[in-house]
């Protein structure tokens, strides 16, 4: 069993139209695995989430249980069941 | 050279905060001889300058162009409503006149950019980054790195904040943690002003602790709030590998 944790903040929960979402992610392999999984079921969040090249997005903050991961490392993190995905969009004064 | 010393009028002014124990007399004196840059004076900057004003910051320099529009007053509270269609700058410059007449203003009537960030941070011992844009904001950055001045940096979006402290050399710099530009970045988003209220309010906490040297800065971490659930979360942030700016 592997359930994941969602947690989408500001803008990512407006287009989630979620706070937090709980999924089942058996079959993922790592962190990237689970953010392209996560765009593939939403075409809006896809462009928050993933450059075009399927990366993970130079501009998207990712916590593992409230640790941060380096995008270089995301292809090689996995993960465990009951963690939580902590996703922080830019965001800026005005 | 201000003069170190606090006269009368303003050991009157600061009496509350002087008795806050480990500032004293002396951590208002410090506060006094302190120069800080806010970088645009909307509905976070404008709160920012607001308070350092009135917690008697000696010098402020403050950088935002425009002239006031409607749908600045939910949140520019430095804007007022007689003012609509004159420039911003004079506003805030009028509003906080009128709050703290020791403090002294440096108004530049034009946004930071790659072209005067240099010369603008220069010019302060502090950076406030409260601007909407993030060519603005990897401007002040760089600045910023360059000079090794303290940013601290606030953000907002809906019922949510951020705020983090980057001092160069301990912890990662902008360009860190946003290496590029968002793509299809929008400078307009919901927000209330006591969203930017609070967060400026909290933005300027972390000036006063770096001058005065009370507290712990928030500096390798950083503060998330969710006023919609009230949950505050402090994540840490790293340094990142080979970053552009700091690297
Ligand atoms: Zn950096």
């Amino acid at each position: 069993m592997l359930k994941i944790t969602m947690v989408y903040e500001a803008q990512l929960r407006e287009v989630a139209g979620q706070a937090e979402a709980v999924i089942d992610a058996e079959g993922v392999g790592s962190l990237l695995e689970l953010l392209q999984h996560v765009a593939g079921q939403n075409e809006q969040l896809r462009p928050r989430l993933l450059a075009e090249n399927g990366e993970l997005l130079p501009s998207l903050l990712v916590f593992v249980n409230d640790q941060p991961v380096e995008h270089s490392a995301a292809a090689a993190r996995s993960l465990a069941d009951g963690d939580t995905v902590l996703l922080l969009p830019p965001i800026s004064g005005g | 050279m201000t003069e170190r010393r606090l006269s009368d009028a303003e050991r009157a002014r600061y009496e509350w905060q002087i008795w806050t124990p480990d500032v004293g007399e002396q951590g208002q004196q410090k506060l006094k001889q302190a120069s800080v840059l806010v970088s645009r004076l909307g509905g976070v900057g404008g709160t920012v300058a607001y308070y350092l004003a009135a917690a008697g910051i000696g010098r402020l320099v403050l950088a935002h162009a425009g002239n006031v529009k409607p749908s600045d007053l939910n949140r520019q509270l430095l804007m007022t409503t007689d003012w609509l269609g004159k420039p911003r700058i004079e506003s805030a410059e009028r509003r906080l006149r009128e709050l703290n007449p020791h403090v002294e203003l440096v108004p530049v009537g034009e946004n930071l950019s790659p072209d005067n960030a240099a010369e603008l941070v220069g010019q302060v011992d502090i950076v406030v980054d409260a601007a909407p844009l993030y060519e603005e904001r990897f401007a002040m950055n760089a600045a910023c790195v360059q000079q090794q001045k303290p940013l601290v940096e606030c953000a907002m979006y809906d019922l949510d904040a951020q705020l983090t402290t980057l001092i160069p050399g301990q912890t990662p710099c902008l360009a860190c943690l946003y290496p590029q530009s968002p793509p299809n970045w929008k400078r307009e988003f919901p927000v209330f002003g006591a969203v930017s209220g609070m967060i400026a309010s909290m933005a300027v906490v972390e000036v006063i602790k770096l001058l005065t040297g009370i507290g712990e800065p928030l500096a390798g971490r950083m503060q998330w709030i969710n006023l919609r659930t009230m949950a505050f979360r402090q994540l840490p942030i790293a340094r990142r590998e080979g970053c552009r700016v700091c690297g």
